[in-house]
C-alpha cells in the first residue's frame, strides 16, 4: 500500500511535470468518454422522448367490443354516453358503427356513364362525431349545423376524396353511396389512431339506417386522460353492461413500458457498440501518449533503477500515471459529455434526462481506460536496460 | 577491515558467440575508505567494470562478492535492493531530474530504500549542508553550476547507508575548480566509510586515489598504492 502511494505520488509529480501530455493525453482519453457519457445521455432523453410520445397516442385509447356473434351491433345502449362519462379520466366516447364496403359515386347512379364508383368502407358515428379518435377534419363535422340542413351529410377520407378528385376547396360537392345521396361536410385529413378512416366514409348513424345500410359490427372508442385508459378499460364493460360484463371486452392500449424496453434494448445495443469503440479509441490513444511518455522518460527510468526501483516499481509508476491521465479524462469528458447531451436535446427541442450514473461510470470508464492503457507501456518500461538508457542520455 | 566488493577472474563478452571482450580475466578489492581509480582508454572496459560492480551487468565468468554475500545467485529483485541500498552511481552527464529542486533530486537516492519521508529529507538536508549546498536546496538543476551539479549527483548517490560509490568520470564536465571540488567531496565519502570507485580519464583524480588500476583491452595492467 505504501508502495502504491508512493508511486502515485511520483506518478503525480511525472503528470504535473508535463502538462502538456497531460493536455493531450487527457483529450484523447476524454473525447472518447465524452462520446460515451453524450450517448448514454441523449439515448436515455430520447427513449423518453419518444415513449411520451408513444404514450400520448396510444395510452389514451380503449375500443370496447362485443363478444356474441349474434348481438355485434345492438349491445350498445343508448345511454352509453353518460355511463361512460361517470368512470373517472374519461375524455370522449365515440360509438363507431361498421356498415362495411358500399359503392360510392360522386356522379348520380342516373349517370353511369360518369364513372361506376369505387367500393369504400361505410363507418356511422354520433351527432358531433368522429370525437375521440384524434382525427383531423378539415371543412365541419357531422354536427348540429349540418343536421339542421335537412340533407344527408358525410365526411371523407382524405385518401378516398383524392382519389375520387374531390376537395372541400370546390365548394359543395355531392356524392352517392349506393343510389342515395350525401353532402361533403368535411374531409378526414389524418386520423393517427384508425388510419382506415382516411379510406372510407363517415356518415350519421340515422342516415345510415335510413338509407338501409346494415351494421355488421359496432364498437365504443373512448378517449381517456393520460394514464387513465387502463383503469377505463376494467371499468368499460361494468359500465355499459352490469348485468353481463363478460360479454364484452375492452381493449387496452400496449403496455407503454413494453415499447419502452423494446427502445431501451435497441438502443442499448447501439450506446454498447458505440461505448465500445469510444473506449477503445480512447485506451489506444492514451496507451500511445503513455508510449511516448515512457520513451522520453528513459533516461530517468534507468537512473531511478540504478538506483535501487525495482520492475514492480517502474511499473506500477507508469500505471498510476496512467491513471491518472485516465481520470482527468474521465472527469473532463463527463463534464463535455453531459454538456455536450444537453446541446443536443436543446437542440432537438427535447427535455434533457439527467442520468447521474452516466458521468459516475464516465469516470470510471477513465480510470479502467487508463489502467488498460498504462500495461504495454508499463511492461516494456520495465524492460529498459539502466545502462543502455543513462549511456544512451549521456 | 571488511571488503566491500571483490571480483576474482571475472570477463565480460558481449555478441551471440562472445566475440567482443570486454573485461578479461580481472580480478580486485575495494575496501572501505579507499578510492580507487580505475584508468584506460576508451573501450578498455572500466564502464564494464563499474556496471559490473553495481550490479547493472552480469559478468560472463568468474565472480564477484558484494559486502561479503556472492552475487551470481541473485535475482533481480535482490540486485535491486541492494542497488538501493549498498550502491551508489555517480555520472559524468550528472542525470538529475530536471523538474525536480536540489533536496528533491537527493531525496529520490534514497526512494527505494523503504525509509519514512521525513527520514529520507532529513538525510538529505545533512548531506546537503556537509556538502555546502544548504543554501540551494530549492534550486532547480539549470540554475546549478557543474561542481553543484555533481555535488547534488553524490549526495544523491550516498544518502542513506550506502558503502560502495561507482563514479563514471565524475569530473569530464567540469572545470579545475570544480574538479578539485568534487575530489575534494568524494575523500569526504571515503572518511564516512564510503569505498569509492571511479572510472576516468583524468590524471587529476587518479592522483588523488588512494589506488589506480589501468586496463587495457580489459585487462588490469598494472596496480599502485598510495
Amino acid at each position: 500500500m505504501k508502495r502504491l502511494v508512493e508511486a502515485s505520488g511520483e506518478a503525480l509529480w511525472g503528470v504535473l511535470a508535463r502538462p502538456k501530455q497531460l493536455l493531450g493525453a487527457g483529450l484523447a482519453a476524454g473525447l472518447g468518454i465524452a462520446l460515451f457519457v453524450a450517448t448514454w445521455t441523449v439515448s436515455v432523453t430520447a427513449q423518453r422522448q419518444v415513449a411520451d410520445t408513444f404514450d400520448a397516442l396510444r395510452a389514451t385509447e380503449v375500443r370496447v367490443l362485443g363478444t356474441r356473434t349474434d348481438d355485434s351491433t345492438a349491445w350498445v345502449p343508448s345511454d352509453y354516453d353518460s355511463r361512460l362519462r361517470q368512470l373517472p379520466a374519461v375524455v370522449a366516447v365515440e360509438h363507431l358503427v361498421d356498415f362495411g364496403e358500399e359503392i360510392v359515386s360522386d356522379s348520380s347512379p342516373d349517370r353511369p356513364d360518369l364513372g361506376p364508383g369505387l367500393t369504400a368502407r361505410i363507418w356511422s358515428v354520433d351527432l358531433n362525431g368522429p370525437k375521440a379518435m384524434r382525427a383531423v377534419v378539415e371543412g365541419g363535422h357531422l354536427d348540429d349545423a349540418a343536421s339542421q340542413m335537412h340533407t344527408r351529410m358525410v365526411l371523407i377520407g382524405g385518401r378516398l376524396a383524392a382519389e375520387m378528385g374531390i376537395d372541400v376547396a370546390d365548394g359543395v360537392r355531392a356524392i352517392w353511396i349506393g343510389e342515395s345521396p350525401f353532402v361533403v361536410r368535411g374531409l378526414i385529413r389524418d386520423a393517427p389512431l384508425r388510419p382506415e378512416l382516411l379510406d372510407a366514409v363517415v356518415v350519421l348513424h340515422q342516415d345510415a339506417l335510413a338509407i338501409g345500410l346494415s351494421p355488421t359490427a359496432a364498437e365504443l372508442v373512448i378517449e381517456t386522460a393520460a394514464g387513465g385508459a387502463n383503469s377505463v378499460a376494467t371499468q368499460a364493460p361494468l359500465a355499459i353492461r352490469p348485468e353481463s360484463p363478460n360479454e364484452l371486452t375492452a381493449v387496452a392500449p400496449p403496455d407503454p413500458g413494453q415499447f419502452r424496453r423494446r427502445i431501451e434494448d435497441d438502443t442499448r445495443v447501439a450506446l454498447l457498440a458505440v461505448s465500445g469503440i469510444a473506449v477503445l479509441v480512447g485506451a489506444m490513444a492514451l496507451s500511445n501518449a503513455i508510449a511516448l511518455s515512457v520513451i522520453a522518460r528513459t533516461p530517468e527510468i534507468g537512473l531511478r533503477r540504478a538506483l535501487g526501483a525495482r520492475s514492480l516499481d517502474v511499473f506500477a509508476t507508469v500505471i498510476a500515471e496512467a491513471t491518472i491521465i485516465g481520470l482527468i479524462g474521465g472527469i473532463v469528458g463527463s463534464s463535455l459529455g453531459i454538456a455536450g447531451a444537453i446541446g443536443v436535446a436543446a437542440w432537438l427541442g427535447w427535455n434533457p434526462i439527467a442520468v447521474p450514473l452516466a458521468p459516475v461510470l464516465g469516470t470510471g470508464a477513465g480510470v479502467v481506460i487508463g489502467v488498460i492503457a498504462g500495461v504495454l507501456p508499463g511492461i516494456r518500461a520495465t524492460r529498459i536496460e539502466p545502462v543502455a538508457a543513462l549511456r544512451s542520455s549521456g | 577491515m571488511k571488503t566491500v566488493a571483490r571480483v576474482e577472474n571475472v570477463s565480460r563478452t558481449f555478441g551471440r558467440h562472445g566475440e567482443v571482450t570486454a573485461l578479461d580475466n580481472v580480478s580486485l578489492e575495494v575496501n572501505p575508505g579507499q578510492i580507487l581509480a580505475l584508468e584506460g582508454p576508451s573501450g578498455s572496459g572500466k564502464s564494464t567494470l563499474l556496471n559490473i560492480l553495481g550490479l547493472l551487468d552480469r559478468p560472463t565468468h568468474g565472480r564477484y562478492w558484494l559486502n561479503g554475500d556472492a552475487t551470481d545467485r541473485l535475482n533481480s529483485r535482490d540486485r535491486a535492493r541492494r542497488r538501493a541500498h549498498v550502491l551508489g552511481f555517480v555520472f559524468q552527464a550528472f542525470h538529475l531530474l530536471p523538474t525536480k529542486n536540489v533536496i528533491d533530486n537527493v531525496v529520490v537516492g534514497a526512494a527505494y530504500q523503504r525509509l519514512p519521508r521525513r527520514t529520507r529529507y532529513q538525510l538529505a538536508l545533512e548531506l546537503l549542508d556537509e556538502l555546502g549546498l544548504s543554501h540551494r536546496l530549492t534550486a532547480m538543476p539549470a540554475t546549478l553550476s557543474g561542481g553543484e551539479l555533481q555535488r547534488t549527483a553524490i549526495a544523491r548517490a550516498v544518502v542513506g547507508e550506502k558503502r560502495l560509490l561507482l563514479c563514471d568520470e565524475p569530473t569530464g564536465n567540469l572545470d579545475t575548480s570544480s574538479t578539485q571540488l568534487v575530489i575534494a567531496v568524494l575523500r569526504r565519502m571515503t572518511d564516512r566509510g564510503i569505498a569509492v570507485v571511479v572510472a576516468t580519464h583524468d590524471p587529476v583524480v587518479s592522483s588523488h586515489a588512494d589506488r589506480v588500476v589501468r586496463l587495457v583491452d580489459g585487462q588490469p595492467s598494472s596496480g599502485a598504492h598510495r
